[in-house]
């Protein structure tokens, strides 16, 4: 199987932000480019269709200017994921003020899922499909974000304000219903 | 299938597929998954999922594009230690609001006993409380006040009328 080990040369997150404090413009970018995606890919599993990359430039927007509050106690992709969350809940608040929705937060997930459909013609992935999506909203969240974005239980447990303990059950209940539906 | 027993290898499985783990590590799992089809297929499964994952198009270059300068945020403590002249530091003495000040004095037979130690050098600086200090050594400190330089009036001086005999 094959795996990809990042190069030891690359430079880490901090010493990226160190830089681009500094006035490297060219940090900014390779800090960018690093998490775009993953941030992308959070977004969109938290339910926002539309708009993903106008949340993703909010996020990196925001967590540039805050970047003095970036401690290092959690790694700088969770931080963004901490911040990205938090734009996409505003922006469901806004929409619920502005006209009725009927989903919650969770339910947005899964209709990101809904909308693989014509994507995902496999039939194996889309049993696999449907097995995520019968998980509850709180196995489906930790799930995700530990095989999709490969967040560790701290990260995940930071994320969702739960503890490292709770996560990792979360994790196992959710690994063992996906296995007993495909089961099925 | 029933789960593999090995929970350090489990652990590890989403990892060992974003290429996270260290080196060692991940030829730990490699070399397991050799033998464990019931962890050969839960990595197969978790290979699945992500595979369920589309990741949006980001424009990487409008995204930089957007973010702010860098601006280092000011902090209170600098802000508040701007130099202040000597002046205003004799107005707040004066007014009684502050009871330290910094006395520059000489080894002299008038040192006061309440300011001076017996090892103290030849000059020296000691902090003293105001009122322990010697009406000498007060004339001397409102001396060195008066010679320094006034303060810069905060309002700026009001403009001279123009002169109205000079037929201008």
């Amino acid at each position: 199987m094959e795996v990809t080990i990042p190069s030891t040369s690359d430079p880490s997150d901090l010493d990226l932000i160190r830089r681009w404090r500094d006035g490297d413009g060219r940090a900014a970018t390779q800090l960018v480019e690093r998490h775009a995606p993953a941030v992308a890919r959070f977004v969109a599993a938290q339910g926002e269709r539309d708009e993903v990359d106008e949340v993703v430039q909010d996020t990196f927007v925001r967590a540039f200017a805050a970047i003095d509050s970036f401690r290092g106690d959690s790694s700088f992709r969770t931080w963004l994921f901490t911040i990205a969350k938090r734009l996409v809940l505003d922006r469901r608040r806004a929409e619920r003020r502005s006209r009725v929705v009927g989903t919650v937060e969770e339910g947005d997930a899964v209709a990101q899922f809904n909308a693989l459909d014509a994507m995902v013609a496999d039939e194996a992935l889309q049993r696999v499909r449907k097995a995520v999506e019968s998980l509850s909203p709180k196995q489906r969240e930790v799930f995700t974000l530990r095989v999709e974005q490969g967040l560790s239980y701290k990260e995940i447990a930071e994320l969702i304000g739960s503890t490292e303990g709770a996560t990792r059950v979360h994790y196992y209940n959710a690994m063992h219903a996906v296995k007993e539906f495909l089961d099925d | 299938m029933t789960d593999c027993t090995n929970i350090d290898i489990r652990d590890v499985l989403p990892e060992f597929l974003h290429g996270t783990l260290e080196y060692s590590a991940s030829e730990r799992v490699r070399t397991h998954l050799e033998s464990c089809p019931a962890c050969t297929a839960e990595v197969q499964l978790l290979q699945r999922v992500r595979a369920l994952v589309v990741t949006p198009r980001i424009d990487v270059t409008r995204v930089v594009a957007a973010i702010p300068s860098y601006r280092r945020k000011r902090s209170v403590f600098s802000a508040a230690m701007r130099p202040m002249s000597l002046a205003a530091a004799a107005l707040v003495c004066a007014v009684g609001l502050s009871t330290v000040a910094v006395t520059h004095y000489h080894h002299t037979a008038q040192a006061p006993a309440a300011a001076a130690t017996t090892a103290a050098p030849s000059t020296g600086i000691a902090i003293v409380g105001v009122s322990e200090l010697s009406d000498d050594h007060l004339e001397q400190l409102i001396g060195q006040m008066d010679q320094l330089e006034a303060a810069p009036p905060v309002d700026p001086e009001p403009a001279l009328p123009p002169d109205v005999d000079s037929g201008v």
